[in-house]
Parts: structure tokens; C-alpha cells; sequence
């Protein structure tokens, strides 16, 4: 059929051809067979006349159709407006007309993909400058504690989560990750986040507020997602630390004086997984001795995998913090730790919100005696 | 999208066993980013037309679950309950026993650690 479309032109030249050669051959028979009475000239304006007929009917089929398109091409490659082109004809000038069509009606609607693509863009951009301006932008500073904390979402948004909330002579913190990651994730975290903050305002252990802060977001959210959390209270008048466990990984605690690791289990159920968890959770007690180290962490640290499909781990993790914490603070832990972490991921893609943070208790006393080193790492950054 | 290995999940419907009244079916392999989406198609049309009581979820060859599966386990017994059916987990390995005590899905779906045992626990029930 394609074949029968790219003749159709020149048989049509070759045609008009074979008439206009007829007719020549007509006039030539009448003009030199026939005995004249008309002069010998006429027959060269014969021939004129019908050579102009030929020209005529190459220009309104071929030269004038093909003039109309390049010029529409050349608007089209210049950036200028061009017309689409309105034809019923069947034969390459159609197609080609056809052709420009369907090529600019492409080019539109990648154009307007393109477009949107760039609003999306530039919204998840802004998602994610908010997300930031949620998460804390400085290590705090609170009396008896040293923190260092670290988090890197996967894309330009995450579902890990963390804040430490000054409400008097307690401080509360807690570290959150919402199933899966990206916007779906980053949306509920934000609710979390703003729900925790405003339970922590009002009450004054983490029981009533994690509860409560259940019974708001469960129904929110739908029914596969939830958010593991573990929330702990700082009471700096008492020093002493407390947790509460929403399904979250394992309290790490690092015991200066054995130089072991403790793996606390931290109970409860995720948060959003049950409409009310009253029964489920409780606030515990952890007994630290000074110099001890807290750590808690997202299961995008022990979850990851390198190229060779291998996972990072607890145990591996856990080695590497009783290697680090032996010799350097928080700081150097939370810093060292992420080095070796991304040396054994390597090249993977990161495919999980992995958070790190790294608490010291170091006294009161002490902090009054050496006054506590600037933290000037941004804990957004891993 | 892991280069070298490729996890895979596989799904094992089995005959429903009338007299005890429950089916069984077996996910096996990895339940992670990557396979959940294949699993939940697979599954749906399952569950759907699911019209038994009690459904068993034998994990005896599940090697790994992230939180979005637990997610979609935790889901799936979010819409059995409001259609009074039951969901149960058997034959769970230490490592994914651990993953859901960690994040408290063993409180919401009961497991036990087979079949016989699961028998016992809903006739005390």
C-alpha cells in the first residue's frame, strides 16, 4: 500500500508527460502532414502554450504544496508559531504534510510532559526545603546530653523522621520512619511530626503523648502504612533517660565501662497499625552510667545492601559502633560509623531513608568543666 | 534492581482443608521494594474472592520482609477483620519472628509455630 502512495506523484508527472507528449505529437501531425494556412510560427506558440500548461500544473501540485510545508517546517525548527497543514491528499506531499502533523502534535505533548514534569519538580523541591525546615538544622544542646544526628532521605523527600522537643526540665526525643519513602511517606511523617510536637506540649510523659498521637494519625493514614518510632524523655534535673517503643529497631547502648553494645528490644507496635495502642505500650527506664552512648537508627542503615546483593546488618553495624566509640565521641561515631557504612553499600543505589543519632551522657559536672564542643555538622547531612 | 541478585517471591495457594476449616497459602523468597508489587497482584484476585474463614500465611520459606510488607500483611488483616475472617502466620524463621516483634505485628496477627500449634491456639481461643 505504501509502495502504491510513493508512485502516485510520479505517475502522475509521468502521465501529464505522456498527455503533453501526445498533444505535441497531434500538433506536430497537424502542423506538418496537414497542408496550412496558417503561418509556421504557430506551432511554436503551440508548444509554448503547452509547455506553461505543464509548468502551471507542476507548481500548484509539487513546487506550491512543498513550499507551504518547508516553510511551516522551518517556523517549527526556528521556534517560530507554525500552522498544522490541512490536506486530503494521498500522495507523498500528503504524507509528508501528514508526517509534520503528527511530529508537532508529538512535540506538544512531550512540551506539556516536559512542563509538568518540571512543576513536579520544582513542588518536590519545595516538599523537600520544607521537610528540612521540620527537621532539626543543629546537634542540641542539653544539659547532661551530647547528640549528634544525621539522616539522609533516599529521594528528594523521606519518611524518617526525628525532633527533640524542650518542654521544662524534659526533653523529649524520638526518631520515626514511615513505611516505604518518597512524597506518600514524607506526607505522614509531617503529620507525626506535627502531632507529636503538640501531645509533647501538653503532657509531660511519652505514654500519653505516643497514644495519643495513635489515635490521631491512625485514622489519616491508609491501612499498609504505619510509622515505627521510638520516642525517649530526657529529665535533666534527675538525669535519667526513659523510652517508649512504637515497633521500632533496637535501642543501642553502648557501655562505656564493658565496651559492649546492649540491643534493647523496643516493644510496642507501630504507630498507626492499631486504632489504640494504650495496651501495648510503656514507657521503661534505661540506666546509664556516663560516658555511655544511645544510639538509635532506621532500618535503612541495617536493610541496606551492596552490589553484591549482601545486607549491611545489625552485627555489622553494631562492630563498627563498639570499634568507633571506643576511641571518639558522638560525633566521631556518628562520622565514622557513616564512613563505614557507605564504604560496604559502595556504589548501590540507597533505596531506603537512613537516620543516625548518636546520644553521649556525659553529666552535668562534665559539661561544666569542659565546656561542649561547638556541633557545627548540620544533622541533615549523612 | 539489585545487579546480581534478583530476589523473587512466590506464592503457593494450597487446597483448603475443610475439616479444620482454613486454607493455606505459602509466600516464599524475599518480600521487599522490589517483589511487593508483583506479590500484591498476584494476591488481590486471592484474597478478593477468598471465601473462607481463615486464612494461613506459611512463611516457612520466607527468607526476608521489609516494612512495606509488613505493611501489606498488616493490610491484609485490617480488611479480613471488618469481614469477620481471620488471618494467621505459621512457621515463621527466627530472623522474620524477630522483624515483626520489632515492630509489634505478632500482637495484631496471631502466629504460631505450625500448623497443629496454630490448631490449638483458636480452639483456646
Amino acid at each position: 500500500m505504501f509502495n502504491w502512495c510513493k508512485k502516485k506523484l510520479t505517475r502522475k508527472i509521468t502521465a501529464l508527460l505522456l498527455f503533453i507528449i501526445a498533444l505535441l505529437a497531434c500538433a506536430a501531425y497537424y502542423f506538418w502532414t496537414i497542408p496550412q494556412e496558417l503561418p509556421a510560427y504557430y506551432s511554436l506558440l503551440a508548444l509554448a502554450g503547452l509547455v506553461l500548461i505543464f509548468l502551471v500544473i507542476i507548481y500548484k501540485y509539487i513546487s506550491r504544496p512543498l513550499r507551504i510545508l518547508t516553510k511551516q517546517m522551518k517556523y517549527l525548527l526556528t521556534g517560530k508559531i507554525y500552522k498544522k497543514i490541512y490536506t486530503n491528499r494521498i500522495d507523498e506531499v500528503g504524507i509528508i504534510a501528514q508526517f509534520f502533523n503528527e511530529v508537532t502534535e508529538n512535540l506538544e505533548s512531550i512540551s506539556k510532559k516536559l512542563k509538568d514534569a518540571q512543576r513536579m519538580a520544582s513542588e518536590l523541591e519545595i516538599a523537600s526545603n520544607i521537610q528540612r525546615m521540620i527537621l532539626p538544622h543543629e546537634n542540641p544542646k542539653i544539659p547532661g546530653l551530647e547528640i549528634v544526628a544525621k539522616t539522609r532521605p533516599a529521594v528528594e523527600v523521606g519518611g524518617d523522621n526525628f525532633d527533640f522537643i524542650n518542654r521544662k526540665d524534659n526533653t523529649f526525643i524520638y526518631l520515626g520512619d514511615v513505611t516505604g519513602h518518597g512524597v506518600p511517606s514524607a506526607l505522614v511523617m509531617m503529620m507525626a511530626n506535627t502531632l507529636l510536637n503538640t501531645y509533647a506540649e501538653n503532657y509531660d510523659n511519652l505514654y500519653d503523648i505516643v497514644v495519643n498521637t495513635n489515635r490521631q494519625l491512625k485514622p489519616r493514614i491508609k491501612s499498609a502504612m504505619f510509622m515505627t518510632m521510638v520516642m525517649l524523655k530526657w529529665d535533666q534535673t534527675a538525669e535519667k533517660l526513659s523510652y517508649l517503643g512504637a515497633g521500632h529497631e533496637y535501642i543501642l547502648v553502648y557501655r562505656a565501662s564493658k565496651g559492649v553494645i546492649e540491643a534493647i528490644k523496643t516493644g510496642g507496635i507501630a504507630l498507626g497499625m492499631v486504632p489504640d495502642n494504650s495496651k501495648l505500650v510503656k514507657e521503661q527506664p534505661i540506666e546509664l552510667e556516663k560516658g555511655d552512648l544511645v544510639i538509635l537508627y532506621t532500618d535503612g542503615i541495617t536493610e541496606a545492601k551492596n552490589d553484591a546483593g549482601e545486607m549491611y546488618g545489625l552485627e555489622r553495624f553494631k562492630e563498627s559502633l563498639i570499634k568507633h566509640a571506643a576511641v571518639y565521641g558522638p560525633e566521631g561515631v556518628t562520622h565514622h560509623a557513616s564512613l563505614d557504612f557507605s564504604q560496604f553499600v559502595g556504589e548501590a543505589e540507597q533505596l531506603d531513608d537512613i537516620s543516625l543519632i548518636v546520644i553521649k551522657y556525659t553529666g552535668k559536672e562534665k559539661e561544666a568543666a569542659i565546656a561542649p564542643a561547638p556541633a557545627e555538622a548540620k544533622t541533615t547531612q549523612w | 534492581m539489585s545487579p546480581v541478585n534478583s530476589p523473587k517471591v512466590n506464592i503457593v495457594i494450597n487446597q483448603p482443608d475443610t475439616a479444620n476449616n482454613y486454607q493455606k497459602i505459602d509466600l516464599d523468597g524475599e518480600i521487599d521494594r522490589d517483589t511487593l508489587p508483583s506479590l500484591r497482584e498476584e494476591l488481590e484476585s486471592y484474597l478478593v474472592n477468598f471465601q473462607g474463614v481463615n486464612l494461613v500465611i506459611d512463611l516457612q520459606n520466607l527468607t526476608f520482609i521489609n516494612s512495606e510488607g509488613i505493611g501489606y500483611l498488616s493490610d491484609i488483616h485490617n480488611r479480613f477483620v471488618v469481614q469477620n475472617k481471620h488471618v494467621y502466620i505459621i512457621n515463621t524463621s527466627p530472623r522474620i519472628m524477630d522483624i515483626f516483634q520489632l515492630v509489634g505485628l505478632n500482637q495484631i496477627i496471631p502466629c504460631a509455630a505450625n500448623i497443629e500449634e496454630l490448631m490449638n491456639l483458636i480452639k483456646t481461643k
